[in-house]
């Protein structure tokens, strides 16, 4: 078990360096870019939307019964968008994004390496890595940012729905309560972690792509393993970002 | 002018000893078939060739110069020299046809829009097909895929084109077609070609000369007229049953 554990690691070690050499070292082809970044990020809009906007409302709804015990429910905008804005925006939108995306590349460059794609571009002088990491995982790195954004927009609207809704708290208090809970500081916690999850669902989708063995049955197993490693490293890496965060501005 | 050279090359695949001393050697402008059963490693000897895969051991020299374990960007000018045919095309399945055969031309040279476009269709006219620009690769038929693949590897004038499998899962008729292909290549343009095949017609077709790889090693290289007096009982019976077939 720790050998196939510690072989990823060395590979996806290996595909970043390259990844990082061929970035700065190598002219950018903007176009390739915008493509990934409509394919990564547009795309991936209504997932995004979808699931922050039931988040918001499931976190308003279970919020307000459980501060109503405390007469605490003026509180609910604040519970609703800390949750969202540190945390479950962030978490929730890179583990949704990193399963549709991660494995649409992992199957899109598995799928090239058994049909020899991939073997073609090196024999036309050409660095895979280059030509098919680099755009992929940038577009990751961009794009969940503002997915998250929209995703933090998104769910606290869902939280200010089901409050007028359901709890009949006024529009008004809901957003001035918002307002005052969330500092600067918030934002930059929740989204600055999304561009190293952008950068570790891209580079793991990447590497089990590129590495797919025999034919579709390697890259169902390849595309599963994307799914199941880019989450775990997510969750991991969440922890330890956040404990990072704290260490540093003590907030 | 020596092209390409072997010598005793050894790959290994685990406990699989696929090459176990190759030796040979490729003169400019001639047609070589390397013939041998499945998986005696003639894809692996044209892929060593320009260093998709490294031998264990040995030595690959090309125009003199050794190749052997050269790092991956040092292969990159003996890539834009030697053209790689694949078994299955290799097009690229996200690009039309006039892309796939742009996309060499827009990686290594600085040819405009208007030149880029003309040689697409120079290249396609070459090997028989036309208004296919904006097809892509499920869209095309076993041959033409084939064809298009063709076309894409002369595009940038290579001076080697590596064959792998050409004619393999195309109909008699279309293989027949590719093998016109391939002498007409060699003519026309004074390619050097390589040709990994276990398909005898492309082998009495093409050839100048022929490898034979059993166990291996290369039992056999020399003419085909040489290869006819059946210095070899398995090469005898790939013959003839090539004759009756």
């Amino acid at each position: 078990m720790a050998f196939p554990i510690l072989r990823f690691l060395g590979q996806t070690t290996q595909l970043t360096g390259s990844w990082f050499s061929a970035l700065l070292f190598k002219k950018p082809e903007l176009r390739e870019w915008i493509n990934q970044c409509y394919a990564v990020g547009v795309r991936s809009v209504s997932i995004a939307t979808i699931t922050s906007l039931f988040t918001g409302m499931v976190l308003a709804l279970q919020s307000a019964y459980a501060l109503a015990k405390f007469g605490s429910d003026m509180f609910i905008a604040d519970l609703v968008s800390l949750s969202i804005v540190r945390e479950l925006g962030p978490v929730l939108t890179a583990l949704l994004v990193g399963g549709r995306v991660g494995a649409g590349i992992t199957a899109e460059l598995g799928s090239m390496k058994i049909t020899q794609q991939i073997d073609a571009l090196r024999a036309m002088a050409t660095n895979p890595v280059y030509k098919l990491v680099v755009p992929r995982v940038v577009a990751c790195i961009l794009t969940l940012p503002l997915l998250t954004i929209l995703a933090d927009f998104v769910g606290i609207i869902g939280g200010l729905i089901l409050s007028s809704a359901e709890l009949h708290v006024n529009g008004y208090f809901y957003l001035s309560r918002v307002l005052s809970a969330l500092v600067p500081l918030d934002f930059v916690s929740g989204v600055g972690k999304t561009f190293f999850f952008g950068f570790l669902i891209g580079i793991i989708a990447c590497n089990n792509g590129m590495r797919v063995e025999g034919g579709a049955d390697g890259v169902g197993k390849a595309t599963t393993q994307t799914v199941v490693f880019a989450s775990i490293a997510i969750l991991i890496s969440n922890f330890f970002l956040t404990k990072i965060f704290y260490m540093v501005f003590g907030a | 002018m020596t092209i390409m050279e072997f010598c005793d090359v050894h790959k290994r695949f685990g406990d699989n000893h696929v090459l176990r001393g190759i030796n040979f050697q490729i003169e400019k402008g001639e047609t070589v078939t390397i013939l041998g059963g499945s998986g005696s490693g003639k894809s692996v000897i044209l892929k060593s060739m320009i260093g998709l895969l490294q031998p264990d051991s040995g030595t690959i020299l090309y125009k003199g110069k050794n190749i052997t374990n050269l790092k991956e960007k040092a292969y990159f000018p003996i890539r834009k020299e030697v053209s790689y045919l694949f078994q299955g095309g290799a097009l690229f399945d996200s690009f039309n046809v006039f892309e796939n055969l742009a996309f060499p031309l827009r990686q290594h040279s600085k040819a405009d829009e208007a030149e880029i476009r003309q040689r697409v269709h120079v290249s396609l006219e070459r090997v028989g097909l036309k208004e296919v620009d904006h097809l892509f690769p499920p869209d095309l038929s076993g041959g033409m895929m084939k064809r298009v693949a063709l076309a894409r590897a002369i595009i940038n004038n290579p001076e080697v084109i590596l064959y792998d499998e050409p004619t393999t899962g195309l109909d008699p008729l279309t293989s027949q077609t590719i093998n016109q292909l391939i002498v007409k290549m060699q003519k026309e343009l004074e390619i050097t070609s390589i040709v990994v095949t276990h398909d005898m017609s492309t082998v009495f077709h093409v050839a100048d000369k022929l490898a034979f790889l059993q166990d291996g090693e290369i039992a056999f290289f020399g003419s085909m007229e040489e290869a006819q007096a059946c210095p070899n009982a398995t090469l005898c019976a790939y013959l003839k049953g090539g004759f009756h077939g």
